[in-house]
């Protein structure tokens, strides 16, 4: 599905059509789930946040512009969403990895046991590194490292003007590089 | 979201060319360049199944005005893409077309007045003795004595000048010597000039040249 293909979709919301919201909600609904999966810890939470952003962006539809893409606008919404939850919630986030050991071997060979133990490990102090960021230093990194995405996708994303994205990014690996030497620190608080 | 293929893999398996200054900015390179690639690999949780069909239960269908439909369109970028092979038989095209629309085109003879087919042929006839020069001097040329000489018939008393109009109401008479004005006597409509002269009026034609 390519941005004309979403423009089709949209087109076809707007003229009535429910089902045509469906293409938009299976592509892009595993990146919000895990967005809202960094914000909210748990997977119901998170799952009931996707939930609020797609029909939050349903809702918004029309205000979409045409000819940009969808996705900085659907995880603006999100990112909303989800610092509207982590402020209500700041003493019931967890701290702890959201990360499950098991989800991320997928290996059951006896020979490979020892690299998939040492890569999740990797995985879960990284994800604490991460998690010691700011949300919005935090989500510019996974936008533009995981999902690569482009500069102005991210600074759209994230509602902020290119040159700010670009400072994000570049200060958050700088940030991410002293929370990953400094090891995991155990129950620190999250910034948002 | 479609997966691309590990960017970072290579720059962290060896060295790239451009941080080898020191050990101490390679090393630091090296750990940001581990730390993108980790980002990159880093696995992402499923979203829960059945959550598409649960958001689309929840949704009514939208009811959006037409014009917001139409301004939507109207905004909606879009390219255009040309060939220079087509585009100079279809410049020619246009070129030949709007060629014929001017040529034959409706409303052609309303438009300017000064094409030469719109003029119509009059002749300008005055018996004057003992003169020296003869104009014509008119509406048609801004009363202008110098732009209409009349010329002598071969018995040196009659002046004569052929001239085009444009068909309508014309003022005109004859300056003699550059000082004498004098009334055309042939012509049956006068007009008075406000200054105790008479000026003769000539209707002109469309479809017959007129003498005068």
């Amino acid at each position: 599905m390519d941005g004309n293909d979403e423009q089709s979709c949209i087109d076809r919301v707007l003229r009535g059509e429910v089902n045509a919201f469906g293409p938009l909600v299976e592509r892009y609904q595993k990146p919000i789930f895990n967005l809202m999966c960094r914000v909210a810890g748990s997977p119901d939470s998170a799952a009931d946040l996707t939930q609020d952003t797609f029909i939050r962006a349903y809702q918004k539809l029309e205000r979409f512009h045409p000819g940009k893409r969808f996705f900085p606008w659907l995880y603006s919404i999100g990112l909303n969403l989800a610092r509207d939850f982590a402020r209500k919630n700041t003493r019931d986030l967890k701290t702890g990895s959201t990360l499950d050991p098991e989800s991320i071997s997928g290996c059951n060979y006896p020979g490979d046991q020892h690299d998939s133990m040492c890569a999740s490990l990797e995985f879960v102090r990284l994800e604490k590194a991460l998690d010691e960021l700011p949300l919005i230093y935090r989500e510019a990194l996974i936008l533009r490292y995981h999902d690569e995405c482009s500069m102005r996708d991210i600074a759209e994303a994230l509602s902020l003007s290119l040159s700010a994205a670009k400072m994000r990014v570049h200060r958050g690996l700088e940030m991410l590089r002293e929370n990953y030497k400094g090891g995991i620190h155990g129950t620190q608080k999250r910034s948002i | 979201m479609e997966r691309k293929k590990d960017p970072f893999e290579q720059l962290a398996q060896g060295p790239s060319a451009k941080f080898e200054n020191t050990p101490c900015e390679n090393n630091e390179n090296q750990e940001i360049l581990a730390l993108k690639r980790l980002i990159h690999s880093m696995p992402e949780k499923e979203a829960p199944a059945g959550l598409t069909e649960s958001i689309l239960s929840s949704l009514e269908p939208k009811i959006i005005p037409r014009w917001l439909l139409i301004y939507r369109w109207a905004l909606r970028p879009r390219t255009v893409t040309f060939q220079p092979l087509k585009l100079v038989p279809a410049a020619m095209v246009l070129v030949l077309g709007l060629a014929i629309a001017i040529q034959f085109g409706p409303g052609r003879e309303d438009r300017g007045g000064t094409g030469h087919e719109e003029l119509i042929p009059v002749t300008f006839t005055l018996s004057y003795q003992r003169a020296e020069r003869v104009s014509v001097v008119g509406s048609f040329n801004q009363w202008n004595p110098a732009s209409h000489k009349m010329h002598q018939l071969g018995n040196r008393n009659t002046w004569v000048l052929e001239l085009r109009l444009p068909a309508g109401r014309h003022e005109y008479a004859f300056l003699v010597d550059g000082k004498v004005v004098v009334a055309d006597q042939s012509s049956p409509f006068y007009q008075s000039d406000g200054f105790g002269n008479r000026n003769s009026v000539l209707f002109v034609n469309r479809d017959e040249p007129a003498n005068i």
